[in-house]
């Protein structure tokens, strides 16, 4: 550990360049580096930029023509004449180097020396704005992040049109000094928790910085859980509604994807579309996900601990089917289960990673393989077959992608339990479940908040979604500087006083 | 922390130690259980296991089994009163025997009258037998009942006995299992019973309702008067009694509901009073031609109340007679007396007037006139 | 911040009041208590565990008002008590002794709830193996401090709720004449009664232990009587359960009246309830458990400051897989519940009503001196 951050300090010692002249020198083996002497009649300067970084048109439309004037003849006219509104003046060697990699044009008068113009021109190369694809949605905005930061932010606070909207900035990576964006509310934000994400962003020692979800892994506050700390998503609208709830937002250079921190276990199963229903459609959305997690996580397990040891338990009626289904299955029951589930889990990880189309006729192969082939060659039951394909059905239905995963993996450690002792293996991995959820905290907050410590009034948006009216207050857990939404009493006045129809 | 995580999984590994399993296609369920007495304390056991594997596996043509493999369906043999079968049976078993899913514990007459102390004894200390357990006297050999390949239909027998008792225990038959009648038979001042089957043909037929006194079989009510037994049992809707105004001429009146209230008085005297209300609420389901019509339905009520109350008292007076006690009547006397002399009871009983009051509604008479 | 005082990050709210107290006194007694109440008042059992709470209450009470007084002199804990009142080498025994009792509370729930798994599932189930298994998740649980095993509590509460409810599948199988007629016992036979009652009550004076702990204690004091409160409604629901479901003959002969009567109640689609309860019943016995290594480690740490509470919870554990292994059958177990009944009647109901006197008079020696 020690020596390894030793050798790298080291050779970040060596690569340094040391003049303005070494730098040039070593970004000259670079193709798209053009450096270059303009040679003006009243003014000459070296020119540098990376072709592929800058905007070029905008370069030889706006920059040039204005450097090439006859009004320049010095420095300091470029810096009066050239219509951009910041033109840095540095010789601060660092920064030269870092803004030159960024896509801005450096002017010298001479080459050698370190006195330069900083002229921004950076070409915004990315994906338009498009549909989600990941967190779909039927109702409510279809935009998503994309790989440009400037791009989110102008996403997110379009939404915020407000002073308060603070957007920190910090540099993250010892090479790749990636940007990362701490967007929150200021006033409504819990000033510990804002500085709790700036302490563990700038302590980051990690070498590069390629997605919002390594950041997300690195600062989670507990690293071996299976269980993610921070809600990741590309729904700019969802994004805002937590950071106007009081929730700090976090945004990486190059990842389409932003951090919600901190948040509770019961959000990662809250999809947005639940705030555009009308509440007992949306709570009864949200416990049909509660109970699909708990089917994803039991239906296995239970399979394996009643078949293997509690045939007791067994319904009389159900006893001839299961029987007749597996009496020609010479596997135990739980290898039969472990060979269903390894093959379920090939087919999705086979979806994930083939192209769409291939993607689709792997499925309907892999769905007749494993639904009437497997059965038929007794390698597994019907009835387990019915099982897992409903319990694999029933582990997306979580909103989140890495909770998905985290549902999938759980039955696993259920279904060894289940094995070695039943009904009472399963309790226990429960209780070991349990007990680490207990253990979890987000931010240095409890993760399964609503639930312990025991709120009452942060379980109106959980469990269930109570209506707008009850939904006044901003939710406890996040200690808000501003705890209530909006007026309460105002709220519950209602529009006019409603007289009912009996009363003419 | 990695090696202690590690340390800890190995533990875990090493501590289940193998568990012995018990899975479903690999044991033989023991769903129904018969008990024939030989004398001398010898009994002769049967014990039937479904065959569901007999209809093969509806997809599986292909590996595995053949679809025809069949298991046993019954074992019988000889052994002490009390014995449990399935570890009696278990050198004769296929494969292992277990006793969790029994539906149907069947006795023969003789043992009955033998006395059953063993049998529920053990049936009460055994944690694996439910409590919802069918259990009834067999007028006959339980072993013939339970062995017999001429029924009519294909179910296994254990499920043709079951639901042929619990459907008629929701009718005209008071309700009977096995936690009904380990509460009677360990509770004080009170007698059990349990429903009275026999093999007539090619199908099974309830006759009637087994009296105990404790563990012996004493009485049978006949299955003409089970639902007089049952009104003064508890409170129950579906039952059917059928009413024979004069002679060859009957009305059958469907049960919509029925309710049994007691009282007692002097519960502590040499004889005390025990009054039985029974209000029934019926509808006529079949009538003699032209006996009755929706004006003239009242009519009918007062004969009818007559002959119940008549019924039930006989009925009751046998019961004294006999010294038992299956309608709980002690356990009512009981729970009506401040300090209740329990000792002196059985003497009582005996003595005890009964007293019956019934109330008959009809409130429909069909939909002609 | 003084010296002694326990920070706010570590603390529970006030709500712990109700909580932990009320799952101390819900465990494995809730199971078999119905069989020794009605062995001397019948019918009238209900009304022993009527007095038994009641009892419980006037304890809770002196409990309170004894940590109440104590908070001027520092941290208000029983060990504190001890050590204040009875100096350093008579409180450090004391302390021994009542924290074997909590020892004991822990192993004899442990070890009766293996029993339990013995006779109903797995006959085969090894001692050891469920104890070493067992104190593995408490040493999860303890490690994570008293935050946690309030959470645990907490849980327990709200998943034995449902089992709660479940005692309405016995009205339609209920003969509500077994509870006729009222108050047919002599007050005699109903005070013996409830001193059988001392063995389901205990647990609440664990109060004692982590009440420093807790966050605004006065808020707290009105949650505590009310967790009593529940638990004696709980209680007084089972055995009135358990007295219509079961005759009087019957209910001789049942060990765990509980556990039987669901063994009588099955739903469409699942059969044999009666296991899935047990093994649902480790929750009960989880905050028992790990509330009193909890306790058992903060007694090491107390007495021997050097000794870290992570350690000691690892010699604690071990005490338990020890004890448990040690006791070999049902009936030591029996007799290991007597014995925690007995000696809990002891220390609850007649040390702590001494120490409350011993403290006020205590109060009038050193004033008087001062």
């Amino acid at each position: 550990m020690f020596w390894k951050k030793k050798r790298l300090e080291e050779t970040d010692k060596k690569n340094k360049p040391q003049t303005i002249m070494d730098l040039f020198q070593h970004l000259k083996e670079n193709p798209d580096f053009a450096h270059f002497q303009h040679q003006g009649d009243h003014f000459s300067c070296w020119i540098s930029f990376f072709k592929t970084l800058v905007d070029v048109d905008y370069v030889h439309r706006d920059v040039f023509p204005c450097i090439y004037d006859e009004k320049i003849h010095s420095m300091k006219d470029i810096q009066e004449q050239l219509p951009i509104e910041t033109i840095i003046r540095t010789k601060d060697l660092s920064m030269i180097q870092s803004k030159l990699l960024e896509g801005y044009i450096i002017i010298q008068k001479n080459e050698a020396d370190t006195d330069c113009l900083i002229i921004p021109s950076i070409k915004i190369e990315g994906r338009q704005i498009e549909k989600s694809e990941v967190e779909t949605s039927i109702l409510g905005p279809k935009e998503t992040f994309v790989e440009s930061l400037d791009t989110n932010i102008n996403l997110v606070r379009k939404r915020i049109p407000i002073p308060q909207l603070k957007v920190e900035e910090l540099r993250v990576g010892k090479i790749s000094r990636t940007r990362v964006s701490i967007v929150y509310i200021d006033g409504i934000a819990n000033v510990e928790n804002v500085n709790t994400v700036k302490q563990r962003i700038s302590d980051l020692e990690v070498a590069n910085l390629i997605d919002a979800t390594v950041l997300a892994l690195n600062i989670s506050d507990n690293d071996n859980s299976i269980f993610p700390q921070f809600i990741d998503t590309e729904r700019p609208d969802r994004v805002s509604g937590a950071v106007y709830e009081g929730k700090i937002a976090v945004l990486v250079d190059g990842s389409p994807n932003a951090l919600v921190m901190p948040s509770t276990i019961v959000e990662f199963f809250v999809a947005f579309d639940d705030y555009f229903l009308v509440w007992h459609i949306a709570s009864l959305y949200r416990l049909l996900r509660l109970f699909a997690v708990a089917l994803s996580a039991f239906a296995s397990p239970v399979y394996i601990a009643l078949l293997t040891y509690h045939y007791q338990l067994i319904p009389k009626d159900l006893l001839g089917t299961l029987i007749s289904s597996r009496s020609s299955v010479p596997l135990d029951p739980v290898m039969e289960v472990i060979v269903l589930e390894i093959m379920i889990e090939l087919l999705r990880e086979a979806g994930a990673r083939l192209p769409t189309k291939v993607g689709q006729t792997i499925g309907i192969v892999g769905g007749i393989v494993i639904g009437t082939a497997s059965v038929q060659a007794g390698l597994t039951s019907n009835f387990l077959l019915i099982l897992v394909a409903m319990s694999a059905l029933a582990a997306f239905i979580t909103p989140n992608y890495r909770m998905a995963t985290s549902i999938r993996f759980i039955r696993f450690p259920f279904i060894i339990s289940a094995q070695m002792l039943g009904m009472l293996g399963i309790a226990f991995c429960f209780i070991f479940f349990v007990c680490h959820l207990l253990r979890l905290t987000s931010l240095g907050r409890p993760y399964i908040e609503p639930i312990y410590p025991l709120r009452v009034n942060d379980l109106k948006d959980s469990f269930i979604r109570l209506p707008y009216n009850f939904q006044n207050t901003r939710p406890m857990v996040l200690r808000p500087g501003d705890v209530s939404r909006m007026n309460a009493t105002r709220t519950h006045k209602k529009k006019g006083k409603h007289k009912a129809d009996i009363d003419e | 922390m990695k090696l202690k995580t590690l340390v800890i999984l190995l533990l875990l590994a090493l501590l289940s130690s193998c568990m012995p399993t018990n899975i479903i296609d690999d044991i033989l369920m023991v769903e129904a259980e018969g008990f024939d007495y030989i004398g001398h304390n010898q009994i002769l056991g049967t014990a039937t296991m479904p065959n569901y594997v007999q209809s093969g596996n509806p997809g599986g043509q292909g590996g595995g089994l053949p679809s025809t493999a069949s298991m046993m369906r019954y074992v019988s043999g000889i052994t002490y009163d009390g014995k449990s079968l399935v570890d009696k049976f278990q050198p004769e078993g296929q494969r292992p025997l277990k006793i969790g899913k029994v539906r149907v514990m069947l006795f023969d007459k003789k043992l009955a009258k033998h006395g059953m102390r063993d049998q529920i004894d053990f049936r009460n200390r055994d944690p694996d037998t439910p409590r919802d357990l069918t259990i009834a006297i067999v007028e006959g050999s339980t072993n013939k009942l339970l062995t017999a390949q001429d029924y009519q239909t294909q179910i296994p027998i254990s499920r043709y006995v079951q639901d042929m008792i619990q459907q008629n225990n929701e009718q005209n038959y008071p309700t009977s299992n096995l936690s009904q009648f380990i509460y009677s038979y360990y509770g004080n001042y009170m007698d059990p019973f349990m429903p009275l089957i026999k093999k007539i043909g090619n199908h099974l037929e309830m006759t009637g309702i087994a009296i105990f006194k404790k563990d012996k079989y004493v009485m049978k009510v006949p299955n003409k008067d089970t639902f007089i037994f049952k009104m003064l049992f508890e409170k129950f809707n579906q039952g059917v009694y059928d009413f024979e105004f004069a002679p060859k001429k009957h009305i059958a009146i469907r049960n919509v509901h029925t309710t049994i209230n007691y009282k007692v008085k002097d519960g502590n005297s040499s004889a005390p009073d025990i009054y039985a209300y029974v209000k029934i609420n019926g509808q006529v389901r079949q009538a003699y031609v032209g006996s009755i019509s929706k004006s003239r339905a009242y009519r009918v009520e007062k004969p009818l109340e007559k002959q119940m109350e008549q019924k039930a008292s006989k009925l009751v007076r046998t019961f004294q007679k006999k010294g038992t006690d299956p309608l709980r009547l002690g356990d009512t006397v009981r729970s009506f007396t401040y300090n209740f002399d329990g000792k002196s009871w059985p003497e009582r009983y005996q003595n005890a007037h009964f007293h019956c009051q019934v109330t008959v509604n009809i409130s429909q008479t069909g939909i002609s006139q | 911040m003084k010296p002694g005082q326990i920070s706010e990050t570590q603390q529970l709210g006030p709500m712990s009041g109700f909580i932990i107290p009320h799952t101390m006194q819900i465990s494995i007694g809730i199971l078999s208590f119905q069989q020794l109440l009605s062995k001397d008042s019948g019918q009238d059992a209900w009304l022993a565990c009527l007095i038994g709470g009641l009892f419980s209450l006037a304890i809770m009470w002196m409990i309170l008002r004894l940590l109440k007084n104590e908070q001027k002199f520092g941290r208000a804990d029983f060990f504190s008590i001890h050590q204040r009142l009875f100096g350093k080498w008579l409180g450090g025994l004391l302390n021994f002794f009542v924290t074997a009792h909590v020892v004991l509370f822990g192993v004899v729930f442990l070890r009766s709830y293996i029993e339990i798994l013995q006779v109903w599932i797995f006959p085969q189930l090894s001692v050891f193996t469920f104890t070493i298994l067992f104190c593995l998740i408490i040493w999860y649980i303890v490690l994570g401090g008293i935050r946690i095993v309030g959470g645990i509590c907490m849980l327990s509460f709200i998943y034995m709720i449902p089992l709660y409810m479940s005692t309405v599948f016995a009205v339609p199988e209920a003969y509500f004449s077994n509870l006729l007629p009222m108050f047919e016992h002599s007050p005699a036979s109903i005070l013996i009664s409830a001193f059988h009652t001392t063995h389901i009550y205990l647990g609440f004076e664990l109060m004692l232990y982590f009440y420093p702990f807790i966050k605004r204690p006065q808020l707290a004091k009105k949650w505590c009587y009310f967790g009593i409160l529940t638990s004696m409604y709980i209680y007084i629901i089972l055995m009135l359960m358990a007295t219509v479901f079961f005759s009087r003959g019957e209910m001789r002969l049942t060990i765990w009246p509980t556990v039987t009567f669901w063994k009588s109640v099955s739903f469409p689609l699942l059969e044999h309830v009666d296991m899935v309860i047990i093994i649902y019943y480790m929750w009960a016995l989880l905050p028992s458990v790990s509330m009193s290594a909890w306790v058992a480690s903060r007694f090491v740490k107390h007495t021997f400051p050097v000794i870290k509470q992570k350690y000691a919870l690892v010699g604690v554990l071990l005490i338990f897989v020890i004890i448990s292994v040690l006791i070999k059958n049902g009936e030591q177990v029996k007799i290991a519940n007597d014995l925690y009944g007995n000696i809990g009647f002891f220390i609850v109901y007649a040390y702590v009503p001494f120490l409350l006197f011993y403290q006020w008079l205590m109060k009038k020696v050193r004033g008087k001196a001062a």
